[in-house]
């Protein structure tokens, strides 16, 4: 509506509203005044009757009274009637013509003892109008009253005509101010008319002009100035909105994580380029979606639909994290791992607007996460796997970062943090300082792929490891010069004592495969001397002074045999006669033996475990190992002292097997400790080395390689403990023996008398001396031998001739040996019997078929009868 | 627009609603006594218990009524009964009144009582006592300030202003003034009654009169304002006083007579009171009897002013 209507209209309302108030007010103003001012009039006329009439009452003159009452009366219209009560409460006078109503008797019988003092009003209804009746005193406190009764009808006309006149006024100055109103309504609204057409324009889009608007108006004026400066700063606003509108779209876009921006309903407003694509909505399509709609994710564990952020930041007000294990699911069902959160956006009242969501694609880094915990797995996997320990040492600062590993090869406690890297250098052997040191300057300045170092460390406990050590420069400073070395620390206290215990044995195998070879050749030399001693003093045994030399001779040889028979011993080549013993009974036979082969001074003790295991050993040799070490720890022993022998049984798991290069198992234990001088470990490493004694002239050197060889031959092992004066201890390991006596009786004692034959024997030896005293021997003794220098000739022989019944043939020889030889007669010549002998054993050539030959070598040098005995034995077999 | 019809709609009836018209019973006032009923409503005094007092107007009804209407108020709080004033009328004599039983009591002058008592029988109860105490009054003749006159012999040949015929003091002892200074009414120049002594001393204040017979009390207190000069003063005789219509039960005229003999104006009653002291009975009263009124119902005989021969 216009506002010239509105005021219009207005002016209407004030107009109606005007005179309804007026109608009211002036009615009752009027009539209270007029009620007033009668009623004042009343009592003055009352008064000025009264004064006329009190004396005719008194006098009661009725009449008089009466005329006086009439004329009032009839002089003024708003006097309805007049009556007087007299002094006895009588009705004495009135102007009623016509009687006196019954309503007013009534009236002033039922007041007329009520009336003495007072001046009463009484309002009634009639036809013709309200009548307000007066009572006053003729004296006051005396009954006799005045009444006079006033109509309203002069009082209403008055009220009508003034509220006629007032209307009249009104309404036409009403008419009037509507007129104005219309006009100068036309005169403000024709302007802001105007003025809101520019206004709605400008809304429009237009521009804002306010020529066509003329209006001499201040305020008009006023308004349009003050709109156009309100549309100057909004286009200045505007300007500035649109700058930073524009600077957040770019700001946004340049941002290289998804952004998303929502209404706080969680409906999409804003989406920058990368959440674009992430999502595969374009943001024209996004804009006004709920947020679910284009933001689909799910957990990447088991791929139920994640919570929607947006809603969670509405409903807590705080940042909301989605969980690192969330999937967005694009619009073309790409997925995406992504890492997001979602943040409220807070007007300055505090209120949530709307709520930003950031998020990025991190796929890859998941991926390479996973590698890197994977490779990480993998290196703690691996370092558990090789029980190695890391070190990270940073050159620069002395720092350096151990694992628990390392700290445990140390003793330290990783609590402890030894950071400096000087704690590593302190607790290396001393004698291995030097050596580890240079090893490391030289990396570092250059030399070699990597740092490594194989050297003894001190634990916190004392106790000296070995370790090995590798490790490479990871970082180089800005000179280029290193900064950072890594690299790993394995015990190999293990493996080095299994190294130790290999070499040993290695090294004692090829001292053994030496002396094995010495003593083969020896023996058959002796076995020749011996052989052809024998076939002389046959020949010419009645020559006492020949015989006495040929004695000599034997003896000679015999002590020779003896000397190879020690080195056999040693070098594992002798052939162990194994049996199932309990070391127990062993110990308790020779104890006495023993007492008395050392001092009395020395206090032996034993200490044997009840219900020791069995083992399967060769009991003389065991013997012979017993005699030797408890010599050897008297020996030691220069003063008072003891030697304590043990036995225990002792399950070896494969870790503690390991070092001493058995199998994990059962075992026997047996051990000597005496409280002697002790040895170093220069000396201590060399004790099993053949002819190495400390013993000067004194002892042979060969003793504890024999024992070294009985412990080798019985799949055992031996361990050495010796701290400088304190003493040493030799602990030996068995394996433990569960079944029945299976032990090699690889020399048997053939007792056959029987030393004659005619038999033909084919004698294979590589060694002329050999053949030719075999040959004499049993040719002597009726048989018929032919002889080969190897093998190769014994095959074409025994190809070319028949009647071959026994073959006497060496193992060791060139080309063919013997295994080969007497497996290729069994094949082609299954009848003739095979002989070996040798002047040691050795495992090449061994096969199961071959066994019988194995467990009957004839051993070298053999005596004569030793010889008969076998051949004769060999042949009676065949013929049974 | 609807707020301009609503605006309407609620000023229209509160316009209506102006309208002072009452919707109170509508009264017929031509609804009419007949003759008979309208004389059979006037005339009975409705009040039994009432007792009317009818006085003789002294100065106005007014003023009158105003002296009295305390005095009757004491005697309704000391007896229990209710009481009127009546006026006497201009034609008419209280002791008619209270012979006839218009009023009950009545203020009385000796002459009026004398006749009552002569003809209806009218009792005394008490005389009034006047300022020194004593049951008597004296009458004066005023004359106007400025009057030559200066004895009662100086009246011969004047107008001299009575104020009621049957007053005691208003005329009777004037009279007997005139006559012991050897006058008679005759030897006036004129001789009118105005019926109270207010109108008679008006009547020389105006100078229409020469003089006036009025009451002692009333006639000083004009002195005193300068009004009238006071000629001559009577010897004192008896008080006028207040009887009682004889068909008054005894126990009323007991308790009245009591309320009446214990009344003390100037004492304990004096607040209650309205210009008591101008009255006739300005100490109170005193027990009366006939033989009060003789040396006064001789002088009426001898000057045969008695309203009624007696």
């Amino acid at each position: 509506m216009k506002i010239s209507s509105k005021i219009i209209l207005l002016v209407i309302s004030i107009v109606i509203l005007t005179l309804v108030t007026i109608n009211i007010v002036t009615s009752r103003s009027i009539r209270s005044n007029i009620e007033r001012v009668q009623l004042e009039w009343a009592d003055t006329l009352s008064q000025t009757i009264i004064e006329g009439i009190v004396q005719d009452t008194i006098d009661a003159n009725s009449v008089h009274v009466r005329e006086l009452l009439k004329k009032i009366t009839d002089d003024d219209r708003a006097i309805e009637y007049a009556y007087v009560t007299n002094f006895e409460g009588n009705i004495f006078a009135h102007t009623f013509v016509g009687g006196f109503p019954k309503y007013l008797a009534e009236l002033t019988k039922k007041h007329s003892n009520t009336l003495e003092n007072s001046f009463v009003s009484f309002v009634y209804q009639t036809r013709k109008g309200k009548i307000t009746e007066f009572d006053m005193p003729l004296l006051k406190g005396m009954v006799a009253h005045l009444h006079v009764g006033i109509i309203d009808t002069e009082i209403n006309e008055i009220i009508s005509h003034t509220i006629k006149d007032i209307s009249y006024y009104t309404i036409s100055f009403g008419l009037l101010g509507i007129l104005l109103a219309w006009y100068f309504g036309n005169q403000i609204s024709r302007p802001l008319t105007l003025f809101s057409n520019v206004v709605r324009r400008y809304g429009e889009g237009e521009g804002f002009n306010t020529d066509d608007i003329k209006s001499k108006g201040a305020d008009i004026k006023q308004l349009v100035e003050s709109f156009s400066s309100m549309v100057t700063m909004r286009s200045q606003f505007e300007d500035q909105i649109r700058e930073r509108e524009e600077n957040l779209s770019l700001t946004l876009d340049s941002i290289g994580d998804a952004v998303i921006v929502t209404d706080n309903r969680g409906f999409v407003t804003r989406m920058n380029p990368i959440a674009e694509e992430l999502t595969g909505w374009e943001i024209n399509d996004a804009l006004g979606r709920p947020l679910f709609n284009i933001f689909n994710i799910i957990d990447s564990i088991n791929h139920i639909e994640a919570p929607n952020p947006v809603e969670k930041v509405i409903e807590s007000g705080q940042v909301v994290d989605l969980a690192s294990n969330t999937i967005l699911i694009s619009r073309q069902r790409n997925e995406y791992q992504i890492s997001d959160s979602a943040a409220p956006i807070n007007n300055q009242s505090g209120d949530i607007i709307g709520v930003i969501l950031v998020f990025r694609d991190v796929t890859k880094e998941q991926t390479l996460q996973q590698d890197i915990r994977q490779s990480e797995k993998r290196l703690i996997m691996a370092l558990k796997g090789t029980n190695a320990g890391l070190w990270d040492w940073n050159l620069e600062q002395d720092t350096a970062y151990y694992s628990s590993r390392w700290y445990e090869i140390y003793g330290l406690k990783s609590v402890e943090r030894h950071t400096q890297n000087s704690v590593w250098e302190k607790m290396i052997y001393p004698d291995d300082l030097q050596k580890v040191k240079y090893l490391l300057t030289s990396y570092l300045d250059g030399e070699g792929d990597f740092y490594k170092s194989v050297h003894r460390i001190i634990d916190s406990q004392g106790k000296i490891h070995w370790v090995a050590e590798q490790g490479s420069i990871t970082e180089y400073n800005e000179s280029g010069k290193p900064k950072r070395l890594v690299g790993t620390i394995h015990d190999i206290t293990d493996q080095h004592r299994h190294d130790e215990e290999l070499r040993r044995s290695q090294k004692m195998d090829a001292l053994g495969k030496l002396t094995g070879g010495v003593a083969h050749d020896f023996n058959n030399i002796l076995s020749i001397i011996l052989g052809f001693a024998e076939l002389v003093k046959m020949e010419y045994g009645d020559d006492a002074r020949l015989i006495e030399s040929i004695d000599e001779i034997s003896q000679a040889g015999l002590r020779g045999q003896k000397l190879t028979q020690n080195l056999l011993a040693f070098s594992r080549k002798k052939e162990a006669q194994a049996e199932k013993v309990n070391l127990n009974d062993l110990l308790r036979e020779t104890e006495t033996m023993l007492a008395k082969s050392i001092t009395v001074r020395i206090d032996l003790q034993l200490k044997l475990e009840e219900g020791l295991w069995n083992t399967c050993i060769d009991s003389s040799d065991f013997k012979d190992t017993l005699l030797n070490l408890t010599l050897n720890a008297a020996h030691a022993i220069t003063e008072n002292g003891r030697i304590i022998l043990n036995t225990s049984n002792i399950l070896l798991s494969k870790s503690d097997a390991y070092p001493l290069n058995l199998p994990a198992g059962e075992y026997v234990v047996f051990s000597i400790t005496d409280s002697g001088s002790g040895m170093n470990e220069s000396i201590r490493s060399k004790i099993f080395d053949p002819f190495f004694t400390t013993k000067g002239d004194k002892g042979t050197g060969l003793g504890l390689s024999q024992v070294y060889g009985f412990i080798q031959r019985s799949n055992g092992a031996i361990k050495v403990y010796s701290k400088k004066g304190e003493g040493t201890r030799f602990t030996l390991y068995f394996p433990r023996m569960l079944g029945e006596n299976i032990g090699k009786n690889i020399t048997s004692e053939l007792l056959n008398e029987q030393k004659y034959g005619h038999e033909t024997i084919l004698i294979v030896d590589d060694e002329p001396g050999m053949r030719k005293v075999a040959s004499k021997i049993l040719s002597r003794y009726g048989y018929q031998t032919i002889i080969a220098d190897n093998g190769k000739a014994a095959l074409d022989i025994l190809a070319n001739t028949k009647n071959i019944d026994l073959v006497l043939s060496d193992i060791i020889m060139p080309g063919i040996n013997g295994y080969q030889l007497a497996k290729r007669i069994m094949r082609d010549y299954p009848d003739i019997q095979i002989q070996l002998a040798s002047g040691y054993s050795d495992d090449k050539g061994k096969d199961e078929g071959l066994k019988d030959l194995e467990n009957n070598i004839l051993h070298k040098p053999y005596s004569t009868h030793e010889l008969l005995n076998c051949v004769r034995t060999i042949l009676d077999k065949q013929s049974i | 627009m609807i707020m301009l019809v609503l605006l309407v709609c609620v000023c229209v009836p509160i316009l209506t609603a102006c309208d002072q018209s009452s919707d109170k019973q509508i009264v017929d006032l031509t609804d009419k006594l007949s003759e008979t009923e309208f004389i059979e409503s006037i005339g009975i005094i409705n009040d039994t218990d009432v007792y009317y007092f009818g006085f003789d107007l002294r100065a106005s009804p007014q003023e009158d009524a105003r002296q009295y209407l305390p005095f009757l108020k004491y005697l309704e709080n000391s007896t229990g009964y209710k009481f009127r004033i009546y006026f006497t009328p201009k034609e008419e004599s209280i002791g008619d009144l209270l012979g006839i039983g218009k009023v009950q009591f009545a203020a009385i002058g000796a002459t009026s009582f004398l006749a009552a008592n002569n003809k209806y029988g009218v009792m005394p109860l008490v005389r009034g006592l006047n300022l020194q105490g004593k049951a008597e009054y004296q009458s004066v003749i005023v004359v106007a300030k400025d009057s030559g006159i200066k004895t009662i012999k100086g009246l011969k040949g004047k107008s001299l202003a009575f104020g009621s015929t049957s007053s005691t003091q208003g005329h009777l002892i004037p009279r007997i003034i005139l006559n012991k200074n050897g006058m008679t009414i005759n030897d006036l120049g004129s001789y009118h009654y105005m019926g109270s002594h207010q109108n008679c001393a008006n009547s020389v204040v105006s100078g229409k009169y020469d003089a006036c017979g009025m009451q002692d009390t009333m006639a000083k207190n004009l002195a005193a304002l300068g009004l009238v000069r006071i000629l001559h003063v009577s010897e004192y005789y008896p008080s006028s006083g207040i009887a009682v219509n004889p068909k008054v039960p005894d126990e009323v005229i007991t308790r009245i007579k009591t309320a009446l003999l214990e009344f003390e104006p100037a004492g304990i009653h004096k607040d209650i009171l309205y210009h008591w002291h101008q009255t006739e009975m300005p100490n109170g009263f005193v027990s009366a009897t006939v033989d009060d009124y003789n040396k006064l119902k001789h002088w009426s005989k001898e000057l045969n002013i008695s309203e009624h021969q007696y």
